[in-house]
């Protein structure tokens, strides 16, 4: 049987920059490439929702400082996954916003976006020119509201896949509710299914007792990929007013503090489901991305160290052949989910 | 904008919980535009993900490639405490210069630059660039006490008035500087905003600079508004990327919301809803 979640290499023809440059006469070229639910990624390599994209300013400095080629900014990237998309405008969370935590960060950023149409008209114009092709995630309130953002999407041509986002600790309504219930994520992705042929992943949160629960209700729903984990649910107080430090209590831990979590469900749900896996959390280095395809994921999300290294994600990208190459990995594809089999 | 190791050439306490460290770095790729910050990371402490924003408080070109960048700071928590740990030669990760500075006018009848604390850190540039443009610049400054006040060294480029001439609306070429400290120690005694009404009874303003707490900002952006006088405040919101990206730092404005970090932290003060 085949898996379908390793590379289709059969009949493909991998351009030059899915290829790792190699100076060292000799040395032999490392394949990168990816399949993820019948798309392709020149690597395995993608930003995390919420924290990077559309990311302006951070092609401007990848240009700067040599590490990227203006026009097309973001051609180190498997895809680009944008912020969560509402079908309008949602104001997001009040009061402080973020917190710092012992190798971790939390925050109440609660889904603040302009909406899809002004999505469609800024960042998603913007971002189409930048060399990557482009996951959007997909927020609401309802069942409603996720459809109404995909069936607006469906009429643009530059996007590639969508990350329903089931799992947003920091709003009221909907959000987790979606994610913590193995029904309502399974209805809700049902409904998504109907109105796209695209590349569908559902974005699962770890805030639940069994997440390969959830992970099998969308699979059999109909998601063609996963991704995982979004952030942990905690807490801060400011000891000196001795309240809460954020208005809603609540807050999304993310940052190396949780990768261990993340490797952990990555571990569990890949063996729990047939679908290809994006795993995210904590990550930082191009070990932490090889340790992510270890334990299943077939593309690895780097979210909140960028705010720490803001230029992770083109070292991890360049590291990535180095690593495979010094470690005799022809095929970077080879890495996925190999824990398993030994 | 770059992000690139930076040395520490000092790194010295002013007064009380004030300190002041220089960094040297290697040719920054623009200009620093005065009202601009540096997003700091210190390595040697890895469990601090987040970086920390501080305004440029002047900025010198030491020798041909290295450009000198002082920085005024407050210890508040963890990362301000550890900064004061730095020596000469440590490294300090530095990404900027970032957001939008002053839009200083070029043609003004008279400027008035308000600082509040530390705050004046982001105002000193600006205090130094708009005699160049032959603006008549009046600086109101306040802070705990007479101490903090020398420490911060208000002034115009970087000539801080005589002791002895502060508080009293004295004049140094086409400027005049008037302080307030909490305790009384030095001007007048009691908040800066206290001095606003008068002075702007007194001077035809046409262009106010702010930066410091907040409740001062807002004092200032009211009086500004009521006088019709345009006036920009520099604002401070928690910031985790510094790029744009994350949203950790928005404030709500007439045009909807804006990020600090790179559509400020210089807004127009008519702008802001408070
Ligand atoms: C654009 C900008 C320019 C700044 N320039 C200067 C400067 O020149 N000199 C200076 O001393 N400070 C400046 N600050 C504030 C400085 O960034 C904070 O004091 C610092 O981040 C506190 O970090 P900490 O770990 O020591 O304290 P923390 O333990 O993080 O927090 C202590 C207290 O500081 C406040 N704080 C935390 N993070 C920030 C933040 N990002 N902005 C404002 N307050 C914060 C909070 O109210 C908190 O209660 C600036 C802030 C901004 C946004
Ligand atoms: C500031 C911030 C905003 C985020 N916004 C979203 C979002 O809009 N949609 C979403 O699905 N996940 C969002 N996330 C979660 C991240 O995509 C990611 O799942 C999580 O942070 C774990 O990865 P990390 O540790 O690498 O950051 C956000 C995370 C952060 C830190
Ligand atoms: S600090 Fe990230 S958007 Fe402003």
């Amino acid at each position: 049987m085949v898996d379908i979640r390793s590379t289709e290499q059969d009949g493909l023809a991998v351009g030059m920059d899915g290829l790792a440059a190699c100076e060292d006469a000799g040395c032999r070229q490392v394949d990168l490439a990816v399949t993820l639910a019948g798309l392709q990624f020149k690597n395995p390599l993608t930003t995390a929702s919420g924290t990077f994209a559309p990311g302006q300013k951070y092609a401007e400095l990848w240009t700067e400082q040599g590490v990227a080629k203006s026009g097309a900014a973001f051609a180190s990237l498997g895809a680009v996954t944008t912020k969560g998309v509402s079908p309008v405008a949602w104001p997001g969370n009040t009061g402080i916003r973020i917190d710092e935590s012992a190798s971790g960060m939390l925050n109440s950023i609660g889904l603040e976006n302009p909406g899809v149409e002004a999505f469609c008209a800024d960042d998603l114009l913007w971002l189409a020119a930048q060399g990557a092709p482009i996951i959007v995630n997909v927020c609401g309130h309802t069942v409603a509201e996720y459809v109404a953002v995909i069936e607006r999407l469906e009429q643009e041509q530059t996007v590639s896949a969508y990350e329903l986002n089931i799992s947003c600790p920091n709003i009221d309504n909907s959000g987790m509710a979606f994610g913590i219930d193995p029904v309502a994520a399974a209805k809700l992705t049902k409904a998504c299914r109907a109105v796209t042929s695209r590349p569908m992943i559902v974005k699962l949160t770890p805030n639940v007792t069994d997440i390969t629960e959830v992970a099998r209700a969308v699979e059999a729903a109909g998601a063609d990929a996963l991704s995982l984990i979004n952030t942990l649910a905690g807490m801060t107080i400011d000891l000196n007013r001795r309240k809460p430090v954020f208005d809603r209590v609540v807050a999304g831990l993310s940052g190396p503090a949780i990768k261990p979590v993340a490797l952990w469900a990555v571990y569990r749900v890949y063996q729990a489901v047939r679908i290809p896996l994006i795993g995210m959390g904590g990550v930082r280095s191009v070990t932490d991305v090889v340790e992510f395809m270890l334990a299943g994921a077939t593309v690895v999300g780097i979210g909140s160290y960028s705010f720490t290294d803001p230029l992770v994600i083109p070292r991890i990208a360049r590291q990535l052949a180095d690593w495979c190459a010094e470690n005799g990995v022809e095929q970077v594809s080879s890495l996925i989910g190999a824990l398993h089999a030994a | 904008m770059i992000n690139a190791n930076a040395k520490v050439v000092s790194n010295i306490n002013l007064t009380g919980n004030l300190w002041q460290i220089v960094l040297a770095i290697d040719e920054l790729p623009e200009l620093v535009i005065p009202g601009q910050y540096v997003h700091l990371r210190l390595e040697q402490k890895a469990e601090h993900m987040l970086r920390r924003p501080f305004s440029v408080h002047r900025v010198a070109v030491t020798s041909e490639e290295l450009t000198s960048l002082t920085l005024t700071y407050q210890v508040f928590g963890e990362f301000t405490q550890h900064m004061t740990g730095l020596v000469e030669g440590d490294s300090v990760d530095l990404l900027g210069p970032l957001g939008q500075g002053w839009r200083l006018p070029v043609r003004a009848k008279a400027a008035l630059i308000v600082g509040g604390g530390v705050g004046w850190a982001a105002l000193a540039m600006a205090a130094g660039s708009l005699p160049a443009f032959s603006v008549p610049t009046y600086l109101l400054v306040g802070a705990r006490n007479a101490d903090y006040l020398q420490a911060l060294s208000v002034g115009i480029n970087d000539r801080p008035y005589p002791l002895d001439s502060y508080g009293s609306a004295a004049e140094l070429g086409a400027s005049f500087i008037h302080l307030a400290t909490d305790d009384g120690s030095l001007g007048h005694h009691g908040m800066n905003t206290e001095l606003l009404e008068e002075l702007c009874d007194n001077v035809e303003f046409d262009y106010i600079a702010a930066c410091g707490p907040e409740p001062m900002l807002v004092k200032v952006a009211a009086l500004a508004l009521e006088r019709g006088i345009s006036c920009e405040v520099s604002l401070e919101r928690r910031m985790a990327c510094g790029m744009g990206s994350c949203l950790s730092c928005t404030v709500q404005t007439r045009s909807g919301s804006r990020k600090v970090c790179s559509d400020g932290p210089v807004f127009g003060a008519g702008e802001i809803i408070w």
